[in-house]
């Protein structure tokens, strides 16, 4: 009962749910998968919504949205495999086939950004396209993604090279799999 | 930007880390009028700058429109939230639009026509059985103009019928209106309470506890009860038939 009084705050209810289609679009940017960026978003509403009295600065309610949507990608990566150490999991490859949508999308351009996005470790991964398509600072990458700024510039420098490689060789083959499902793939 | 590894933009060519803080707007205002001299000067980085300025532009451009999840049975996504109480809670909070509204009825329709109830309020009931003549008003505001427009809303509703039963439920910064240091209606409150014997006043014990954690003391109008909570209030109203006007 207690969490459900912060319901009552209502400036921050609205924002969040202008933030949807935002959390969205960045789940989707991490795992190029439609159904499940909508799980990863319904689950951070829903932690939102019984956490919400952890959100003590207005201001702040964006970073702090973007640092659910981590955790539960995160604990959507954990129950599919085997990874225990976060930063395994930052150098994983999480990619798919493309999907339907991408096979009869139009715009070759936009896929191929996609499928070289795709091949980045998810760690790169999440921050170029927070710090691209979210316009977040390094500081607040690194708060949400919960590692030191340092770590944030270089792992943005090195998803923008990567980036940069992938687009001039261009893409032909993205990620095996076999049972339909992305494949996460682990670094060395 | 205070990387020291990163500042050596002095040198002949930034690093690939101190471009990229630039082109992401992580730089001061003085580094960032030292780079754009250096882009001036120095076609190869100015070519690198245009390179990384595109890649950035073009990860933003692949996720401008991305698709939207399939048409499917939603699993629940509330965990450990009742379902009921917070479809309720939602309802009650008339999250019109809302991201679970969808998920959930509307209110039944007719309600939103209470007798009395001025243009630009909307009533909202949870149950089949609703009592009209029992209102809950909802104050969080702590402006002035809704401290103000709770009263009249209260007593138009009290004309209208005076058989009628209102609560006035502030929480948040609505506790204002019952806070005898600093509501600046202490008088007609106190004046309408002493008229109207079916009319009450809620703080919102919460808000009250917080305050105080805050170091605030806090002093009620004497008229004003204390509940657990405004949501504990207004979900046990509403769940005995009561009709909810945020106001």
């Amino acid at each position: 009962m207690r969490n459900l009084l912060s319901l009552l705050n209502f400036p921050a209810r609205r924002r969040m749910e202008v933030l949807r289609p935002r959390l969205h679009r960045l789940a989707y940017a991490w795992c190029h998968d439609a159904a499940l960026a909508d799980d990863l978003v319904q689950d951070t509403l829903a932690k939102a919504l019984t956490r919400s009295e952890q959100l003590r600065d207005e201001q702040a309610l964006e970073s702090w949205l973007f640092s659910i949507l981590n955790n539960c990608w995160r604990d959507h990566l954990r129950a599919r495999r085997e990874f225990v150490d976060v930063s395994e999991l930052d150098e994983a490859i999480y990619s798919e086939e493309p999907g339907p949508e991408q096979h009869y999308a139009s715009r070759q351009a936009v896929q191929r950004v996609r499928r070289a996005i795709a091949r980045l470790p998810i760690g790169q991964r999440q921050v170029i396209t927070l710090v691209d398509i979210e316009e977040c600072g390094y500081a607040d990458v690194a708060r949400i993604l919960e590692v030191p700024v340092g770590t944030i510039m270089s792992r943005l420098s090195r998803a923008r090279q990567a980036l940069k490689q992938h687009l001039s060789t261009d893409q032909t083959a993205p990620a095996e799999r076999a049972d339909g499902r992305p494949v996460i793939r682990r670094i060395k | 930007m205070n990387e020291a590894d990163t500042r050596d933009a002095g040198g002949i060519s930034p690093t690939p880390e101190y471009l990229n803080a630039f082109l992401d707007g992580e730089l001061t205002a003085d580094e960032r009028a030292q780079v754009m001299t250096l882009l001036e000067s120095d076609p190869a980085f100015k070519a690198r700058a245009c390179e990384m300025r595109t890649l950035k532009e073009m990860v933003r451009g692949a996720y401008g429109e991305v698709p939207a999840a399939p048409a499917r049975t939603r699993r629940p996504a509330l965990h450990g939230v009742p379902q009921a109480l917070a479809a309720g809670v939602l309802l009650v909070l008339g999250l019109g639009a809302g991201w679970m509204a969808r998920d959930f009825s509307a209110a039944p329709a007719g309600y939103d026509r209470l007798a009395g109830l001025p243009d630009g309020y909307q009533a909202i009931a949870l149950s089949e059985r609703v009592d009209r003549d029992k209102v809950i008003l909802h104050l969080d505001s702590g402006e002035p103009g809704r401290l103000a427009q709770v009263l009249d809303l209260a007593e138009q509703l009290l004309d209208r019928q005076p058989s009628a039963r209102i609560e006035i439920v502030a929480n948040s910064y609505g506790l204002d209106l019952l806070r005898a240091d600093v509501t600046p209606l202490r008088d007609r409150i106190e004046n309408m309470a002493r008229r109207h014997a079916n009319l009450s006043f809620v703080a919102c014990g919460q808000t009250v506890a917080r305050l105080k954690r805050e170091g605030v003391r806090v002093n009620l109008l004497p008229v004003a009860h204390t509940a657990s909570s405004a949501i504990n209030a207004i979900m046990t109203r509403m769940g005995q038939g009561w009709v909810y006007v945020k106001v």
